[in-house]
């Protein structure tokens, strides 16, 4: 996928990667990384600000954790952030299929 | 001073965000750099190397301040839209045609603003050179929208000169010799970067005239939009 196409959907990405912890910046964007085997490739900078709207409008809520002798800002889901991420999964599954089901009636380029 | 020092130093800069939301984003983004900079030099990158590749990744200064800006800019943004949206209600009220077009114009429109501020002159200097600068900055708005310009910034961002000519526009302001560039656009970093090219065609050309009063320095960089 390319950066265009993925900074439109980079809330819903950032959701996605907190639903089975807390986590700070760094360790979001290693599974953004992961989990689109390398296609996520936006500059890492703009994770943050991103993180810190989300938390403004109540998805996330984050706090400073000393890890390693470290402080870090953590990050994770409120349960309106949950119910966002069902919610904007849900619709992105019904785009992405309209979309499939428009191409495949197109005739197949070479 | 590191790399990742001097980035900081840079961004900080760059912030317009208020001096407590600055402190948490700088803080965050040295432990991010640091943490980046760790995991390359692991992978046998030498410690300036690791940081300057961290960096890299990270995206430039300017760029990640004017996100963080542009979250703090709400409101502004809102009034072009909304008297866009005014425009296009009777329309819509003409049949699905209209429907149509709204939602062309909706997804059409350009939600973000760059704004890029050049001071004409020396910071300080006599005041003959001061108000000779001050009666200069409306020529340059001129400029910063005349076709040259416009052309030059096109060809180096590789972009059709049709999809930024339209969308810049230059306000000057004598007393402050202060020259606005402002250019929309549908994402914040096309704004950025064409309002960055339009600034630099205009230092560009002025220090070739190699005289103070024509001088000009950029002041700031902000963004607003809905992103």
């Amino acid at each position: 996928m390319r950066a265009e196409a993925l900074k439109g959907h980079l809330e819903l990405l950032i959701l996605a990667a907190l639903q089975s912890e807390p986590l700070h910046g760094y360790a979001i964007i290693r599974e953004l990384h992961r989990r689109s085997e390398g296609a996520f490739d936006l500059p890492e900078g703009t994770i943050y600000p991103a993180l810190h709207r989300l938390e403004r409008s109540g998805l996330l809520r984050s706090s400073w954790q000393e890890v390693a002798g470290r402080k870090r800002r953590v990050y994770r889901l409120t349960p309106k952030g949950g119910e966002a991420f069902l919610e904007q999964r849900d619709a992105w599954r019904r785009f992405s299929t309209g979309i499939t089901a428009v191409l495949d009636e197109l005739p197949q380029t070479p | 001073m590191t790399p990742i020092e001097r980035y900081l130093a840079a961004l900080r800069l760059e912030l317009r965000t208020g001096r407590r939301r600055a402190r948490r984003v700088v803080h965050e983004v040295a432990d991010h750099l640091r943490e980046a900079a760790e995991a390359e030099e692991a992978s046998g990158l030498a410690r300036e190397e690791a940081e300057q590749r961290a960096i890299a990744r990270f995206g430039s200064p300017g760029t990640v301040a004017a996100r963080f800006n542009a979250s703090d800019g709400h409101g502004h943004w809102l009034l072009p839209l909304r008297g866009k949206l005014r425009l296009v209600v009777p329309l819509v009220a003409t049949g699905a045609g209209g429907l149509a077009f709204l939602a062309y114009a909706l997804v059409s429109s350009p939600s973000y603003e760059a704004r890029v501020q050049l001071l004409v002159g020396p910071v300080t200097g006599n005041i003959q050179t001061i108000r000779a600068a001050g009666g200069l900055a409306p020529t340059y708005a001129v400029i910063a929208t005349s076709m040259p310009v416009l052309e030059g910034t096109a060809k180096t961002l590789r972009l059709p000169i049709s999809s930024i000519s339209g969308d810049v526009t230059a306000r000057a302001n004598r007393a402050t010799r202060i020259v606005t560039i402002r250019v929309r656009a549908s994402d914040p970093d096309t704004a950025v970067a064409i309002a960055h090219g339009v600034a630099e065609e205009l230092v560009s050309l002025s220090s070739r005239q190699g005289r103070p009063e024509m001088s000009l320095r950029l002041v700031g960089t902000s963004v607003l939009g809905s992103g």
